[in-house]
């Protein structure tokens, strides 16, 4: 596989959403070539930083009891 | 208990999952709460066209969505930005990253993303354009792939992939910008295309 493919690919590549053959080939490229690696490693970063931030990210105490109320309420009115 | 499934043990898991993409869309936590009230209150009264099987995290994720386009205001927005949209435009065949050059010799381990702050990256996510924002949310924070993507945003793969590619491109150019007005990296002369 010559760079302009792969680099084509990184996306899918990156997203799972590739065969496993050509996912193989993208992955040989990465690991031997040192023009595209850092490319490689660049996305790898970003995702990671974007996935870090929100992880931590969960709904309010409060918000869960308010909506098992709501559907408790439904739940008699519907009988 | 309907068909089998119990909407509690099948549907209320994914309340924090629901709350993450209720808050990139809303932009607010009085507006994702709210959000998220609505949601699961219709996921309940729909429960029985829940079918078993399908990925109940995504059936919420589409629910949500509706939910907030409903508010006309939004709606019109969103619009507006679909049809300024080209479905196609996705890697091209010199598609290396620009922002490679411009860190070039600064980030040799592309750690750039890993050293900014996370608030300036959840405020880079909340600034992007509706349709980026919705389609890197469900594919890089909550995981789902590009087939489930489409079905809750009722577009192709082929825009869902359009999509991610734009905005991705879209916030990695303003954490960049971002870094370059703290000072954490320097803009080099030839980055006028980044």
């Amino acid at each position: 596989m010559e760079c302009k493919e792969a680099l084509i690919r990184l996306q899918e590549y990156l997203d799972g959403e590739i065969s496993a053959l050509t996912r193989d080939e993208v992955r040989e490229h990465f690991e031997k070539c040192d023009r595209c690696y850092p490319h490689l490693r660049l996305e790898e970063s970003f995702r990671d930083a974007v996935q870090r931030v929100t992880k931590g990210e969960a709904a309010p105490p409060g918000l869960r009891d308010r909506l098992l109320a709501a559907i408790a309420e439904e739940e008699e009115a519907g009988g | 208990m309907r068909d089998g499934v119990d909407f509690h043990t099948e549907a209320l898991p994914h309340l924090d999952a629901v709350y993450r993409f209720a808050l990139r869309l809303s932009g607010s936590s009085d507006g994702a709460e709210d959000l998220v009230q609505e949601t699961f209150l219709r996921a309940y009264r729909s429960w029985h066209q829940y079918r078993p099987g399908t990925r109940c995290k995504s059936w919420l994720f589409t629910i949500c969505r509706n939910v907030f386009l409903r508010q006309a205001e939004r709606g019109r927005r969103h619009d507006r930005i679909v049809e300024a949209e080209s479905p196609r435009e996705g890697p091209g065949p010199s598609d290396a990253n620009p922002l490679w050059s411009a860190l070039d010799g600064v980030d040799p381990e592309g750690a750039f993303f890993g050293s900014l702050v996370d608030e300036s990256i959840l405020q880079a996510v909340d600034a992007l354009p509706d349709e980026y924002r919705e389609a890197v949310v469900l594919s890089d924070l909550e995981g789902l792939s590009y087939e489930e993507v489409a079905e809750v945003l009722e577009v192709p793969v082929g825009t869902v992939k359009s999509r991610l590619y734009r905005g991705r491109r879209r916030l990695q150019h303003a954490l960049y910008e971002y870094a370059v007005e703290m000072g954490y990296v320097r803009r080099r002369a030839s980055d006028d295309g980044v």
